[in-house]
């Protein structure tokens, strides 16, 4: 599904972030990419949506080289995604306006898309995700879990078939915050989604990465990886399983931030 | 703001202008009762200078808007066209724009063209800045995300930056209703025989009838009154999310 090709990566002036790192997910599966801040995560994920390109190398996503956003790539972001000045609503039924705007022209909707009415889908997310009470209000007017699903709901509602998540739940309190984990796992099961969830948060990747990407101390020359098969289970939480495989994941995080060796130890390169 | 607490303080200095003129007690300050009936006495007439300047006014405001706003727009979103543009508008800017109406009027003569022209000059960059500068804040995380949904530039423009410009477009119009009003005047003064500013200064100098200057006075208050609650009315339709609770 993803393939990441000899990818570089480097602001002006500055040594590169990513250094010719290859690195490829399979369709379906569920990812997990944690790091510290300044790591090059939210890089990564901005690459992979198309709104950065690399330095040098390529990303193909579905036998796609991608240069710009594509319309079946799902973006939901930490906070301020959504319009202050449309109701929920209006949010949710955004990315279809934009296609309806555009028509079918492959770049900016895919080529199958069928311009017609917007409201039945709309209001089948607005339902699924619980926020059809909030539809006439603004974004300023919910809670931060409120407008999370809004921004989920808006994406889904496009029928992705790539879900990248950048640090969707860093503002929300932690009853919030599992309860949209639990969410974000049974919808990547029922949608089959391919999902990329960047995030800082050891939990958050624990719990729904499936492989887990580990960030350290730039430049990224091949990728650490960190198997989690028992993730996208609802009761995995609870299990001591979770916090060894926490412990493990922080365990790394610490080791590749602190050195940039070889990996060693119970981490295993990904090819 | 609470109708209750405008009714009074419009009351409160109603009665200070009263008890002034009463201690005053000079012809050159009437007082409120006077000039409301001078008011009342020229009333088709003040009515007929009010339509023209208003209409004026007006249109003066939709021309600097109709032009500012997509500039402001441009410059904001398309770093290039700042690049060429900000240097202009830096050095523009802190003129005062009213030192051209003799020339403008040299070139177009003592036309609705040269009032309307040097208003719309004026008002342009009071739009203008504040315009590109709210365009510039607008925050990646939002545009990232419009952009992930398949938004280019057009839908970009469509979906973002024109509703996102709204109330900065309504502040800075509100910012300079004053100013434009003021400008009016000024323009209505010389070369025409329409318009509140050309009554109020025909009353003063040249008929020396002081209650009626004030009531032309009056008039000009209104308009810019008026204009204020338009604005507000606008606001309202254009901006619920403002005021939503």
């Amino acid at each position: 599904m993803i393939e990441f090709q000899n990818v570089t990566f480097a602001y002006t002036n500055a040594r590169p972030v990513f250094d010719r790192f290859n690195w490829s997910v399979e369709r379906g599966a569920a990812w997990a990419v944690i790091g510290g801040s300044g790591n090059g995560k939210t890089t990564l994920l901005m690459m992979l949506a198309g709104l950065r390109l690399p330095t040098s190398g390529q990303i193909v996503v579905d036998e796609q080289v991608i240069d710009r956003p594509r319309p079946r790539t799902g973006l939901v972001l930490q906070e301020y995604g959504l319009l202050p000045w449309a109701t929920i609503q209006q949010n949710v039924a955004l990315g279809l306006r934009v296609r309806n705007f555009y028509g079918p022209d492959g770049r900016h909707a895919p080529i199958e898309h069928v311009a017609g009415p917007i409201e039945p889908q709309v209001e089948r997310w607005l339902k699924r995700l619980g926020i059809d009470a909030m539809r006439a209000r603004y974004p300023a007017q919910i809670s931060g879990g409120q407008r999370q699903r809004a921004a989920i709901a808006r994406t889904l509602v496009l029928e992705p078939d790539l879900l990248l998540m950048d640090e969707p739940f860093a503002a929300l309190d932690a009853p919030t915050r599992e309860d949209l984990q639990n969410l974000t796992v049974e919808l990547q099961r029922e949608q089959n989604l391919t999902l990329v969830f960047v995030t800082h948060n050891l939990e958050d990747a624990v719990f729904l990465g499936q492989k887990i990407l580990v960030l350290g101390q730039p430049p990224h020359v091949r990728p650490v990886v960190i198997e989690n098969p028992q993730a996208g289970s609802l009761a995995y939480r609870s299990e001591s399983a979770f916090f060894e495989m926490c412990a493990r994941v922080r365990e790394s995080l610490t080791h590749y931030s602190l050195s940039r060796s070889t990996p060693v130890g119970p981490v295993t390169p990904h090819a | 703001m609470r109708k209750r607490d405008l009714i009074i303080t419009s009351l409160t200095v109603l009665l200070i202008w009263q008890i002034s003129a009463l201690l005053v007690q000079r012809d050159i300050l009437p007082t409120p009762l006077a000039v409301a009936q001078a008011f009342v006495e020229n009333l088709g007439e003040i009515t007929r200078h009010f339509i023209a300047s208003g209409l004026r006014v007006i249109v003066s405001i939709i021309i600097a808007v109709a032009l500012a706003v997509p500039a402001g727009l441009g410059m904001g979103q398309i770093p290039r066209l700042n690049r060429i543009f900000s240097p202009l508008v830096y050095l523009v800017y802190p003129i005062p724009k009213i030192v051209f109406f003799p020339i403008i009027m040299l070139f177009f003569g003592a036309t609705e063209f040269s009032k309307i022209l040097i208003i719309v000059l004026i008002l342009f960059f009071q739009i203008l800045v504040p315009v590109r500068d709210d365009s510039l804040s607008l925050r990646p995380e939002l545009l990232n995300s419009v952009k992930s949904l398949g938004a280019g530039r057009r839908a970009l423009f469509r979906f973002v930056y024109v509703p996102s410009a709204f109330p900065i477009v309504l502040t800075s119009v509100r910012l300079s209703v004053g100013t434009a009003v003021a400008v009016l005047y000024f323009t209505e003064v010389t070369a025409t025989y329409l318009g509140l500013g050309y009554y109020i200064f025909l009353m003063s100098g040249t008929m020396f009838d002081y209650a009626a200057t004030y009531a032309g006075a009056v008039a000009m208050g209104l308009l810019g009154l008026c204009l204020y609650f338009l604005i507000d009315w606008l606001e309202r339709r254009l901006c619920p999310w403002k005021f939503a609770t």
